[in-house]
């Protein structure tokens, strides 16, 4: 109901609310906990995940992708290019 | 009384943040920095749009899935325009790709993603408030068949990306996403909701 009523021994009511709370807690424990982890794995430098999501996506991919717009080259074209190196460096035996 | 005041309330699901270290985890900071600025882009160009046509925007919501404005009901025509709005924007970005790349990128990838013709998103509400307008007589059959093509289309692509691209698994998690956002919305709703 968003409210709780308790009695102290002098018999005075006390009214608690919960509306303050908008989320559950579970979430934002939850939440705390990922954003944490992903800031220390980030800060570390790792590719932690990235190998398991997405493996062709490569930061020199990614950089090569920005540099040809960049250079003036149509994004049809770059991301052409990009989306073929993506597969390529997906077939490669790691 | 103004008529298109703004009392806007925000509100952040936990699934944004989850999404957001997903994000961290897996691409370069100036990556999600462009990711972001393009999604703030799209949701101006929904905003502008909605206050232009004389609406009123009641709530911005941050989810898994993005940003969702909601806003008072419009006439077709007026909800058609302000859902082509947002995608409009982001292909704008393509005119400055050389000097903002990275936003150019994601902004494109964004509004085609949008302009996917299913219901929640904008492409399938703006094929749903033509049709309305044109031919009302198909427009529950034309939207239906678009949204079951479009759906399949991104499923077929889920499984050939992972499985005989080998991309990994956010090919079958984006089709999965995907499902689950299409068939969890209804297709008739009182308020005017843009992605």
């Amino acid at each position: 109901m968003g409210y709780k009523i308790t009695y102290d021994n002098a018999g005075n009511a006390r009214f608690y609310s919960n509306n303050s709370r908008k989320l559950p807690k579970w979430a934002i424990t939850l939440c705390c906990a990922i954003m944490l982890t992903a800031v220390l794995i980030y800060a570390g430098g790792g590719k932690f995940l990235r190998n398991f999501f997405m493996p062709g996506v490569s930061d020199a991919a990614l950089s090569a992708l920005a540099e040809d717009l960049r250079s003036g080259e149509s994004l049809l074209d770059a991301v052409s290019a990009f989306c073929s190196e993506v597969v390529n460096n997906a077939k490669k035996p790691d | 009384m103004r008529k298109n005041q703004i009392n806007v309330r925000f509100g952040v699901s936990p699934f944004a943040c989850i999404m957001l270290a997903m994000m961290l985890l897996i691409l370069p900071i100036k990556w999600i920095f462009a990711a972001l600025v393009a999604a703030l882009i799209h949701e101006a160009f929904h905003a502008a749009a909605i206050l232009i046509c004389g609406g009123r925007i009641d709530t911005v919501a941050f989810g898994s899935g993005g940003a969702v404005m909601e806003a008072c009901q419009m006439s077709r025509g007026k909800e058609l325009l302000c859902s082509l709005a947002g995608p409009i924007g982001g292909l704008i970005m393509i005119l400055f790709a050389r000097w903002l790349p990275r936003i150019a990128v994601c902004a494109a990838f964004q509004s085609f993603y949008n302009l996917l013709p299913v219901y929640p998103l904008d492409g399938g509400r703006a094929l749903r408030c033509g049709t309305e307008i044109l031919i009302p007589k198909y427009a529950d059959r034309i939207c239906g068949c678009m949204e079951w093509l479009a759906l399949a289309g991104v499923s077929v692509l889920a499984v050939y990306g992972c499985f005989c691209l080998k991309l990994g698994v956010m090919p079958l998690l984006f089709g999965a996403a995907f499902w689950l956002k299409i068939k969890n919305t209804p297709c008739k709703e009182s308020h005017l909701k843009l992605q």
